[in-house]
């Protein structure tokens, strides 16, 4: 496995079933991959230590994997998820792993920091600490990226629990950043 | 009809055939935070998509 992959179940990626449902996934997939590389283009002048950098490119792969592991599911909370919220959840994923990035990168080397923000991706009330205190920490340097985080963050306390049952419900191989390929500083 | 306007009247259409509301909100929310070629881009995607799924009704 190179650097930064993830371990990955390819027979738990199901299409949509129908015509409709296959072209909104399409379209979702495309505007969910707008979004993440907006989001990590404005984030990549925040922080110049490897860590961050790092931590940046595993970004979009975080929203992958969050996606494909809701369509493997395709519920949540109990009740069937159309697999066309998924771009919400794959928004959600990275821009709460580029938020714990952003406030770790500076007090951990690069596996002290992967642990933390998998940490992070599975507990819904890290999650939102980290993203508010991300969002007041950049506000002033970037205030469009803070407003994405924060919009991020709101949907989050909507779907309040979605973490925690994703990191339940998911195979531990879909969800869980393969840390020993990742060098540390140490 | 400027980016935002196209981009309203797009989601409207879009959720009416059963897209997402939620992501529709959420883009809604960040659209003007957007530089003027993601707007664009955003804009196309939609337009794409709503040209396939009117195809098939």
């Amino acid at each position: 496995m190179r650097e930064g992959e993830f371990h990955f179940n390819p027979e738990l990626m199901q299409l949509p079933e129908t015509r409709m449902e296959r072209i909104m996934d399409t379209a979702s997939k495309e505007r969910l991959q707008l979004y993440c590389r907006e989001f990590v283009v404005k984030a990549r002048d925040l922080n110049n230590s490897q860590a961050f950098q790092k931590a940046l490119n595993l970004a979009p792969g975080i929203g992958d994997i969050i996606m494909a592991g809701k369509a493997a599911l395709g519920r949540e909370g109990g009740q069937k998820l159309k697999p066309r919220t998924r771009f919400v959840y794959g928004a959600a994923a990275v821009t709460e792993f580029v938020s714990a990035a952003l406030i770790y990168s500076g007090q951990y080397s690069e596996a002290a920091l992967m642990h933390a923000i998998s940490e992070t991706l599975s507990k819904s009330d890290a999650a939102a600490a980290v993203m508010k205190s991300a969002a007041a920490k950049i506000a002033e340097k970037k205030p469009e990226l803070a407003r994405m985080i924060e919009v991020t963050r709101d949907f989050i306390f909507k779907k309040k629990g979605m973490p925690e049952k994703l990191a339940e419900e998911m195979p531990n191989s879909l969800a869980k950043l393969d840390l020993e390929s990742i060098p540390t500083n140490e | 009809m400027n980016n935002k306007q196209q981009f309203q009247d797009l989601a409207g259409k879009l959720t009416a055939l059963g897209e997402s509301k939620d992501e529709f909100d959420f883009w809604l929310k960040i659209f003007d935070d957007l530089p003027e070629d993601k707007q664009h881009q955003l804009v196309a995607l939609m337009l794409d998509e709503l040209g396939q799924l009117q195809q098939i009704k």
